[in-house]
């Protein structure tokens, strides 16, 4: 099985063939960055890893029924993130519908938002370490304090899902999710100001 | 501490979270991939449920020297194959039809103890494109989706939903010109 099979590929060959491999080559490449998603969305390790889970065997159970179905312009991965964002929300989020917001644990903030991942070369930029663990830390906190319309946009645009992609998972306008990304990084803004200043005198002083 | 965000503020929100390190569980990934192993490997005791059966009649196509195939609906010529157990005279769009536009509707004979019927619609390589959704008369709707299709071969099944029972009608097939 070559690294160029698409992800729509794969599935039909699970789902046409039942073939093993192709599901597994399938979750090699989608099941952490679903995880990061739902964590985002959800606020919570144990209640995203749950999430994931089920996500995952709604898609074999798709497979089993042979419901997949060829789209023209239909993404493997958009469908994916549409199955996890609704089964979030409808499990999950009436949990929470009182708060609105999330409080994020102090697990995530240790084990899923600081650093590199091990064994991963990190982007060469500017901040060192000590900078990025502490900005990461607070945009982690920021990003949970968002209303949860902005908070899930915020999720897919961190994943790299197109704004297109994104009104199909979401199933809001493009326009609105480009508005609710443009107002979630505003208060993200807002929250690092801090920081920010802190930076803005940093480089006028050198 | 001096602590300094760059300028572009987008690039970094993305640049900061896009490497962290969270991944899936080991229990997470077992329990995913162990019901995936399911659906591709029936158990050992459905394979010996059915061994028996299957070697009668492995037997009883030997001595009769009729030759079944099963597995994919697209025969080595290209073509789809299609049941011939039910009354050709009641299937719509005829069985094998070339048209010259989509068909407006699905027509099968009814089937007694049916409580639905439910169309699944395949292109020529058996990927599903269509499934229409339950409906109780012996006929359905085509849906629209198939008139933004460019390919020509199609081939359509039935699921009969009915009490205690479950079976599928077909596949029959037909062409747009």
């Amino acid at each position: 099985m070559g690294v160029a099979d698409g992800d729509d590929e794969l599935m039909f060959r699970f789902q046409r063939d039942h073939d093993y491999q192709a599901f597994e080559e399938l979750f090699g490449r989608h099941k952490d960055v679903l995880l990061r998603f739902l964590a985002r969305l959800l606020g919570d390790i144990a209640t995203a890893h749950d999430a994931s889970q089920q996500t995952w065997l709604k898609v074999i159970e798709v497979a089993r029924r042979q419901d997949y179905l060829a789209q023209p312009d239909a993404r493997f991965r958009t469908w994916l993130l549409t199955l996890a964002r609704n089964h979030a929300i409808d499990e999950y989020q009436r949990k929470f519908a009182a708060s609105r917001t999330i409080a994020l644990t102090d697990e995530i903030r240790e084990r899923s938002l600081n650093g590199p991942i091990a064994g991963q070369q990190a982007p060469a930029d500017p901040l060192d370490d000590a900078n990025r663990e502490q900005i990461a830390g607070r945009l982690a906190a920021a990003i949970q304090a968002l209303p949860l319309e902005q908070r899930e946009v915020i999720a897919l645009w961190i994943a790299e899902v197109e704004p297109a992609a994104i009104a199909e998972i979401t199933g809001a306008p493009r326009d609105t999710v480009l508005s609710r990304k443009k107002y979630a990084l505003a208060k993200l803004r807002s929250a690092l100001s801090d920081l920010l200043m802190e930076g803005d005198h940093v480089r006028r002083s050198s | 501490m001096c602590v300094g965000v760059p300028e572009d503020f987008e690039y970094e929100v993305r640049s900061v979270l896009r490497t962290e390190p969270l991944r899936t569980s080991a229990s997470h990934d077992a329990a995913v991939l162990a019901k995936a192993r399911e659906l591709c490997a029936p158990p050992r005791a459905r394979r010996l449920r059915y061994a028996v059966p299957v070697a009668l009649a492995a037997s009883v196509a030997l001595v009769t020297g009729v030759y079944v195939r099963y597995g994919s609906p697209i025969a080595d010529d290209g073509r789809v194959r299609s049941s011939e157990a039910v009354d050709a005279g009641a299937i719509v769009p005829a069985n094998g039809a070339t048209l010259a536009t989509a068909p407006a509707e699905f027509q099968w004979p009814e089937q007694a103890g049916a409580e639905s019927y439910r169309v699944v619609l395949r292109n020529a390589a058996g990927t599903p494109i269509w499934r229409s959704e339950p409906v109780e008369l012996n006929h359905a709707d085509v849906d629209a989706a198939l008139h933004d299709q460019t390919a020509r071969t199609f081939y359509w099944t039935v699921e009969v939903e009915g009490a205690g029972t479950a079976r599928e009608l077909g596949p029959f097939w037909f062409q747009l010109q």
